[in-house]
């Protein structure tokens, strides 16, 4: 094989917020696959690019601070490095905070990759007056030191090159032997020697490597280690426990402590003299200092806040309602091309009530997810993002949640009208499992885009004076019922100290135009892939529990009776053409009479035929517990379909209460016939909206759950509690009510 | 390495080269104020995390925002870190450095 055609695999490294995923943007543009390392959801960035005839493989390894087993961060950096041995490692340090970066760096060498260093920002650093010598910087350190500036993507081929240059040249693995001091080092010493000499995982690590993991108590290695050689693996750890306590006893320290002081003792003495160049003094306080004094002020700060949530809920429900309408629009051409297309059948049926109708329905939120994840990509790349975590931490934390939290709450709905969806993908933000898992399962409580017209069609019928208060009183339930209920998992099946709130908040920078297409582009298309096939299936499993099985022959025996006792009395001509269904061309008072008549008929067969179908049966079964809460069985299939989508819930009404076809935005004259249903009262209507908004999330949103935690078990626990849930409040609701009269 | 010899309460005054500083926690600082990291008490864990963001023994932060049951912030290097409350009781710092 030739040099050329030969693949590299390269992998990026360095400090979140290091300008890393600047840096990867800019050097394989749209070229990248993101996907999740298996089993946990850290993302896996990979990109393609060439320089010269060389095809480099670049892995964007999750942002770390060190390589201990702390996190799953760290774990997967480190993980890849020791198993997939990529030629070179690209370590991008921040000009503008050189110790803290190098620390990473250091680490790196210690475990012996060879490293490329490229010095990202240094045009921040000179514009505080800091200039960084990189070529000596390089003498020192032993490794290529490029200076970049990943915005601009200047620097990228240099740093490329270096690194081809850097694998081309063959270099081994060398680790970086540092010393830790008198305390540590001859310990150290012998246990590398012991490791050496036995070749315990030395096929992994360097043996002064696994020597400082044994003595860190590096679970993962420890791990590897006692799989390896349980007896020599004790032999280690006890002559790690001597040193471990010696230094507790006589240092009250860790081992931990003494080492990371060397290393900044290694660092500093990089730095010494010629480095760094401080030519003038930049202001003390920078102006991203300056925004932060407004934007986290104790009373400025929250009302920030809030009208910047505001303007992303209004920009978000504004500019998405018109390419929303188009996309409707587009499906319900393909509806009406497939119906004028297909014989009328089942397979029409299953295409257009099925496929269409049910696919349709979720890609038609596109624009609203596209906008949704842009405005959030520009908080997040802004730097905001952080400083609202920052500022909620002290409200969630009082609900056992996380500053991290609020995001995930918003998006789905905390001021009505989100997805839960996406709200869900948001607690990917969050680090402790506990915390996320009790955001990810209460976030659905929020009033969601597609519960919004139900509860409308529902406030109009029977609230029509108090509308915009009742939603109101909606919204501010579904907030409660979210943190009452985290609060109880917190304290029950996700019990478990919180984490403390730790974050870094990157400095304010204007995000790259590149940078967030790309990070929304990456989102929709996990949108619609995955949940799009979910969503097939689904949709087609719900069209045939509602479509199957058809009425007897007997039963549809007497329609088409009804309907020829209807058009008996007509001319000849417009029989056929009104049996069909077609609009009647003729004035004839008769004849319209009849059309009117042939419709009320065909809309009680199609009610009938929902009664009898599989989710008719479903909705009558379930009758037994529903009476509970006042609902009869019709109410019960629509409910059953909401698990669809919350909007059918609207269209199934509308056909259970036969007036065929119901469109969301026609639902005034659903909600007159629900008014004059005697069935219907507020009371029910409370107890519906109350169900409506608590009970189990859609299957999006719960095939979401599945994907982000890992496992069915929540996905399903979702289910079953929220139903629970929403089934308890609204008995409580309806028969309260009874009991005081209502 | 020195003076951080002895004394695990958290208001311990310890001596060291030149003169004496009393050990206060980060949580108990007051804003605004320069202040030298002294020590990292609540685990090996703990000391790691805090060291690999620049927080350790000898390290010089600039509290901006003190804490007050939210977290406080401070500037250490050239970053802002975001601490919550059940971490900057845990940082033990001594006054202004000088």
């Amino acid at each position: 094989m030739s040099a050329s055609a030969k693949e590299h695999l390269f992998a990026l490294a360095g400090n979140p917020n290091c300008g890393k995923t600047t840096l990867f943007n800019a050097i394989t543009g749209a070229r990248q696959h993101v996907g999740n390392y298996p089993g946990i959801t850290v993302e896996k960035k990979e990109g393609l690019c060439s320089l010269d005839g060389h095809t480099i493989r670049l892995v964007d390894l999750p942002g770390t601070y060190s390589l201990t087993a702390y996190s799953l961060e760290e774990l997967v950096a480190r993980d890849f490095l020791v198993h997939e041995r990529p030629e070179v490692v690209i370590n991008i340090v921040d000009a503008s905070n050189l110790e803290r970066n190098l620390y990473l760096t250091v680490q790196l060498l210690e475990l012996g990759v060879p490293v490329v260093v490229a010095l990202n920002m240094v045009d921040v650093a000179e514009s505080r007056g800091v200039r960084i010598h990189c070529d000596e910087l390089s003498r020192r350190l032993g490794v290529p030191v490029v200076p970049t500036v990943a915005r601009r993507g200047e620097g990228k081929e240099s740093l490329l090159k270096a690194a081809v240059q850097t694998s081309e040249s063959g270099r081994k693995w060398e680790p970086l032997r540092l010393s830790y001091g008198a305390d540590i080092d001859p310990t150290l010493q012998d246990m590398e020697q012991i490791i050496e000499e036995k070749g315990l995982l030395t096929d992994l690590y360097p043996a002064r490597w696994t020597a400082l993991k044994i003595l860190e108590e590096d679970e993962q290695v420890l791990g590897k280690a006692r799989e390896a050689d349980p007896d020599l693996t004790q032999r280690l750890l006890s002559l790690a426990a001597k040193v471990i306590t010696h230094i507790q006893k006589t240092l009250d320290s860790y081992p931990e402590a003494i080492i990371a002081d060397h290393r900044y003792g290694y660092i500093s003495g990089l730095m010494r003299q010629g480095i760094v160049e401080q030519r003038w003094r930049g202001d003390r306080l920078l102006w991203s200092d300056q925004i932060d004094r407004v934007l986290t002020n104790r009373f400025f700060g929250p009302l920030i806040m809030l009208a910047v949530l505001y303007g992303v809920y209004q920009i978000t429900f504004t500019y998405s309602e018109i390419p929303v309408g188009w996309f409707e629009a587009a499906f319900s051409a393909l509806g009406s091309w497939a119906e004028s297309v297909l014989p009328e059948g089942p397979v029409r049926s299953l295409v257009i009530s099925g496929i269409i109708n049910g696919v349709g329905g979720v890609v038609g939120f596109v624009p609203l997810i596209f906008l949704m994840f842009l405005a959030i990509a520009f908080l997040e790349d802004t730097g905001y993002l952080a400083r609202a975590a920052y500022m909620l931490d002290r409200v969630f934390r009082i609900f056992g949640l996380h500053g991290n939290s609020f995001m995930a709450f918003i998006i789905s709905g905390g001021i009505a009208g989100g997805c839960a969806v996406p709200g869900v993908m948001a607690t990917r933000t969050l680090r402790s499992s506990r915390e996320r898992l009790a955001t990810l399962l209460t976030a659905p409580f929020m009033n969601c885009g597609a519960k919004v017209p139900v509860l409308a069609m529902l406030i109009a019928a029977f609230f029509s004076e108090n509308r915009a208060q009742v939603m109101f009183l909606l919204t501010l339930l579904a907030w409660i019922f979210a943190l009452v209920l985290a609060k109880l998992l917190r304290s029950t099946i996700l019990r478990g100290p919180s984490t403390p709130f730790l974050l870094e908040l990157p400095p304010y920078r204007i995000p790259t135009f590149k940078g967030l297409m790309i990070h929304t582009w990456e989102r929709i298309w996990q949108y619609v892939s995955k949940a799009g096939t979910t969503i097939l299936a689904i949709s087609v499993l719900l069209w045939a529990l509602m479509a199957f099985p058809g009425l007897p022959e007997e039963k549809r025996a007497v329609f088409e009776k009804g309907r020829q006792e209807v058009v008996a009395g007509l001319p000849a001509e417009v029989r056929a053409p009104l049996l069909a269904g077609e609009d009647p061309a003729s004035s004839d008072p008769a004849v319209i009479q009849a059309a009117t008549a042939l419709a009320e008929l065909s809309r009680q067969e199609a009610t009938e035929a929902l009664k009898y179908s599989f989710a008719g049966r479903m909705g009558r079964a379930l009758e037994t517990f529903s009476r509970w809460c006042g609902f009869d069985w019709r109410t019960n299939v629509a409910l059953v379909g909401g698990f669809a989508a919350k909007e059918v819930i609207i269209s199934t009404l509308g056909t259970a209460y036969s007036l065929g076809q119901v469109e969301a935005d026609q639902s005034l004259s659903l909600s007159q016939r629900l008014q004059q249903d005697p069935h219907w009262k507020p009371l029910t209507a409370l107890a519906a909206m109350i169900f409506i908004m608590l009970y189990s999330p859609c299957f999006v949103t719960v095939t979401c759950i599945v994907k982000e935690t890992g496992s069915w078990k929540w996905g399903l626990f979702s289910m079953a509690f929220n139903t629970t849930v929403a089934f308890v409040f609204a008995t409580a609701v309806y028969q309260g009510g009874r009991l005081l009269g209502f | 390495m020195n003076w951080w010899t002895r004394g695990r309460g958290s208001c311990a005054t310890v001596s060291r080269e030149n003169g004496c500083g009393k050990l206060i926690p980060l949580s108990h600082a007051r804003s605004g104020s320069r202040l030298k990291v002294r020590r990292i008490d609540g685990g090996r864990r703990l000391c790691a995390r805090m060291a690999a963001l620049g927080i350790y023994p000898g390290a010089e932060l600039e509290l901006v925002c003190a804490g007050c049951d939210c977290p406080c912030l401070v500037k250490v290097h050239g970053s802002t870190l975001s601490l919550g409350a059940g971490i900057s009781r845990k940082i033990l710092v001594s006054g202004p450095s000088n």
